[in-house]
């Protein structure tokens, strides 16, 4: 029998520095174990990733499946995520997964798909966004609509620009106060959606974000026309076990990594409310 | 012979004229429990006639007041409060003043004249509404069922030598004379050769399950966040976070003899000048571990060699914080 | 059935007795087995330690200077264990065990024991004061999470054989045993306590009005003088929640720890950018009512709460969660 427990070990094929070194560096590690992912994933999993002598934290992969490599961006936050900040290119790394409930990307073929993201929150919404522009045929459009609070820290700089100059997407940026040189739109990432005002009609949004960022967004959505089940959210807990043993990630009845990160917000709001961000 | 029913009932006044006349916003007292004669410490309102109906003072008023203070000190921030205190509860109370922890003119102290404390579920559960108590020099009466103080389970309390504490408002009076701190289980341990002191302590740090209701039912303990162990870590969005990965782990979670240890004595350590004796750790810990040893080690010293007198006035300047040039040398400590 | 025991080789485990000191110790080489069981036998700390340890090592590791990782995963067996003489509160506790710890995924620690431990529970002939094993949908003579259970008849044993799991042991019992049936156990039935009368609730109605409970101002009051110790979930025989540390020896090596932990400290939930979705005593203990009798019987069926009564005896400032339960699923 598989023990849960134990890491598999990888190594660290490339790393990307999002953000400058700084008090919120943000840094995406490609992981893998001779060559190839080191097990697969559906969009929205997460993968325990351990720091020997700190401990373990869970992290969502933002990558779309690929089979070739799991890509993870680590924000420094404290014991564990100031271990792996120091790891470099072609050291070696162990976590285990993948855990938790995924975005349900097959039931969303033939819809329009809108990603809301916030600061670091953009990193698992990345899974889903990554998977659409892979498969763009399966899908009536993506509209990407991501802020942070400077442009220097807003990640997945390069490949944004990128999808919106290659039509890929409809990319809507945004920072949170004016900088020189900065042509696109400037406040709260709910605003900029509410100034775009997308169509609920055959759509689905998914957000994540620091709680605030969640809460404000659902509200805007909500103000769209958007049901309840066309809204999906990944939530954040702290998590040990992250199977669903240790008893600490539970909202309600339901442990957020196994039934959960990913909750549509029908669901959220049938489970008790402690489920909801608090402001 | 001491009737706690009328003691109860003179408390009551006290405690609803407080609350009446405004004087305070609200009290901390003991009301009685469902499961009788258990008492349990409750936050009273004015207007809150079914809480002050229960309002109690007897022998088994067994917990700290000021652990509720403690415990609830941000929510009652700012309010002017009534407190019920033991002489004990008062003693932790200065420790808290001196500390600046609390403020003084935030309070309005009632001090209950205590002979000692006496456990609950020793006695059978009284029938009916009016359930009298009484104590005298030689032990307590609940109904008619009496034991003497030495076998109602609080052995600190038969070493207290607090008395007259001075707050603000008193009710009740001693009915049995005050005892003095007894250090002979000290020296019996003192006398043990090292080997065998070493198997005693090990035992005793083997067995603890590192709940932490030692550090969170003591009155005195009262750091937001715990050096040992944080039950609470002081940290906001905002910390930065170099000071989280560099916050140090002085005891890991492991239930080991040697983490075990660390935090007991580290405890220990930071409780010196500031245990009042009361006794509550040793009473909760669920493993049955002999907390007041330990602590003892320290409140012998201070006692003892410093000549220091734990809580005796909020205005003394805390025992670490404060120097004597008569302050005996290691020499003297005599450990 | 000493006999008998001792012929297997197992490790026998017995309650050492009531109060704070001992909890579930090794039978000696030739000592006897409890005759009988109750509140008054019933040590503070219930028999979960026994599959579920307070220490169980999860993992060692090894880093090399280069950064290599070497990963060296943790034996989780002990040896073939029997537990003699549980009241039915403890040995229900491994049905509420076993449902959380192994459905849909074994957590190993808990699995890699759990299969080398036979209960033989007993009946219970005194209830205390704070038991309640009755409102909880079980009885003093509940079997329960029992592999066999005996009810002590003066001299005599009588033993059910309700699992077969120590079926070595009942093969060697029923050689040198007199037959008995269910006839015989309804003439024994009558030495052991019939029912719990402290805190009777309706279990039918208690997941339901709890649910619709979830934002009264009650639970403030509930828990405006728990000091968040720990006690009442170190001592229940079915709280399981649990943490996982690393504990280094050195710059290089050390091993990764599951420990025992509890909903009701403050950092269980805290997060390391500070957000904790539990920061308010009240909102952890209402989150220990609802797991024990809403959350857990919503996925597993039964409460997770046996009517022990431990915590309710061992609070140091009386709290009560039968009282509780009671006010807000609107029985009394």
């Amino acid at each position: 029998m598989k023990d849960e427990y134990i890491p598999v070990v990888t190594e660290v094929a490339d790393i990307r520095t999002e953000t400058p070194p700084g008090d919120r560096m943000i840094r995406t590690l490609r992981v893998q174990k001779e060559g190839k992912a080191p097990f697969a994933h559906l969009p929205g999993q997460c993968a325990m990733i351990s720091a020997f002598g700190r401990g373990e934290a869970m992290i969502s992969i933002a990558c779309p499946p690929n089979g070739e490599y799991l890509e993870f961006s680590i924000l420094l936050q404290g014991a564990v995520t100031t271990d792996l900040q120091y790891l470099e290119k072609g050291e070696k790394i162990a976590l285990r997964g993948p855990y938790g409930n995924s975005f349900p990307v097959d039931e969303w073929k033939g819809r329009r798909v809108i990603v809301v993201g916030g600061g670091i929150g953009i990193a698992p919404l990345r899974s889903v966004y990554g998977h659409v522009v892979r498969h763009p045929a399966d899908y009536a459009g993506l509209d990407i609509f991501y802020g942070a609070r400077d442009s220097q820290s807003i990640i997945y700089k390069q490949e944004l620009f990128d999808l919106l100059e290659k039509r890929k997407a409809n990319v809507h940026l945004s920072i949170d106060r004016p900088e020189p040189g900065w042509n696109h739109f400037v406040g709260f990432v709910a605003a900029n959606l509410t100034r775009a005002a997308p169509s609920p009609q055959n759509a689905v949004a998914i957000t994540c974000g620091p709680p605030i960022h969640i809460t404000v967004t659902l509200d805007v959505l909500k103000k769209l026309g958007f049901s309840e089940d066309q809204v999906y959210t990944t939530l954040e807990r702290k998590m040990k076990c992250g199977f669903g043993k240790c008893g600490r990630c539970n909202i309600g009845e339901v442990y957020t990594c196994v039934k959960g990160p990913v909750f549509s917000l029908a669901r959220l709001r049938r489970l008790l409310p402690e489920g909801l961000p608090d402001k | 012979m001491r009737d706690y029913r009328s003691e109860s009932a003179r408390l009551r006044e006290i405690v609803s004229g407080l609350l009446e006349r405004g004087e305070v916003e609200l009290v901390v007292a003991w009301t009685e429990g469902e499961d009788r004669p258990r008492t349990r410490e409750t936050l009273i309102g004015k207007g809150r006639e079914d809480l002050l109906r229960k309002v109690v003072w007897s022998p088994f008023c067994t917990t700290s007041t000021v652990t509720f203070l403690k415990k609830n000190k941000a929510a009652l921030a700012g309010k002017r409060l009534g407190v019920v205190v033991k002489d004990c509860d008062l003693q932790a109370l200065n420790v808290l003043l001196q500390e600046h922890f609390l403020k003084r003119e935030d309070l309005v102290i009632i001090g209950v004249r205590c002979d000692g404390l006496a456990e609950a579920d020793l006695f059978p559960r009284p029938e009916g509404a009016e359930v009298p108590i009484t104590s005298d020099g030689g032990g307590v009466t609940v109904g008619k069922q009496r034991r003497a103080w030495e076998d109602s389970g609080f052995t600190t309390c038969l070493t207290c030598s607090y008395e007259d504490m001075k707050p603000d408002h008193v009710v009740g009076e001693y009915g049995r004379k005050k005892g003095k701190p007894e250090w002979g289980h000290l020296a019996r341990l003192q006398a043990l050769e090292p080997g065998k002191r070493r198997e005693h302590y090990a035992a005793l740090f083997e067995s603890c399950i590192r709940c932490y209701a030692c550090r969170e039912v003591c009155p005195v303990c009262a750091c937001v966040e715990c050096a040992i162990d944080p039950g609470e870590r002081a940290i906001t969005p905002r910390t930065a976070p170099s000071v989280k990965a560099c916050a140090p782990v002085w005891a890991c979670r492991e239930r080991s003899v040697s983490e075990n240890a660390v935090y007991l004595l580290t405890r220990t350590m930071h409780m010196a000048g500031r245990c009042v004796r009361c006794g509550w750790c040793e009473r909760a810990c669920p493993v049955g571990l002999p907390l007041m040893e330990i602590l003892d080690l320290s409140n012998d010293a201070v006692r003892r060699v410093y000549r220091y007198e734990v809580g005796r006035d909020p205005a003394d300047p805390p025992f670490l914080a404060s120097y004597a040039e008569t302050d005996p040398d290691d020499k003297g400590a005599g450990h | 059935m000493e006999k008998a025991l001792a012929e297997t080789g197992w490790r026998v485990m017995v309650p050492s007795g009531a109060g704070r000191k001992g909890g579930y110790v090794e039978l000696r080489a030739g000592g006897r087995l409890p005759r009988e069981c109750g509140d008054h036998t019933k040590p503070s700390t219930p028999p979960k330690g026994l599959v579920f340890p307070n220490n169980e090592e999860l993992l060692s590791y090894v880093l090399g200077v280069k950064g290599e990782i070497e990963v060296g995963p943790a034996s989780h067996t002990m040896a073939r264990t029997v537990l003699y003489g549980t009241p039915p509160c403890d040995t229900a506790s491994f049905r509420a065990l076993d449902s959380a710890l192994l459905k849909d995924m074994a957590e190993p620690g808990y699995a890699g024991k759990r299969g080398l431990l036979g209960v033989i529970g007993m009946a219970c002939s005194r209830a205390g004061r704070w038991c309640f094993c009755t409102s909880v949908g079980l009885s003093p003579r509940s079997n329960i999470g029992a592999d066999l259970m005996v009810y002590p008849d003066g001299d005599d044993l009588l033993v059910e054989r309700v699992s077969d799991r120590l079926d070595g042991l009942w093969k060697r019992l029923e050689a040198g045993a007199a037959g008995a049936d269910e006839k015989a156990l309804r003439a024994v039935e009558g030495k052991f306590v019939p029912r719990v009368l402290n805190f009777v609730f309706e279990a039918e109605k208690l997941a339901d009005a709890l649910e619709k409970a979830f934002g009264s101002p009650y639970w403030k009051e509930f828990s405006e003088r728990c000091v968040s110790c720990g006690i009442c979930t170190f001592l229940c025989p079915t709280c399981h929640c649990f943490d996982i540390t690393d504990v280094a020896k050195d710059e290089l090596s050390g091993k990764r720890l599951r420990t025992w932990d509890t909903c009701q400290f403050p950092e269980f939930t805290g997060e390391t950018s500070a957000h904790n979705p539990r920061k308010e005593r009240w909102a952890r203990q209402r989150q220990r009512v609802l797991h024990k009798f809403l959350y857990h019987p919503r996925n597993h069926g039964h409460m997770m709460c046996t009517g022990c009564g431990r915590c309710i005896r061992y609070c140091p400032v009386d709290i009560n969660i039968a009282e509780g339960v009671m006010r807000l699923g609107g029985s009394k």
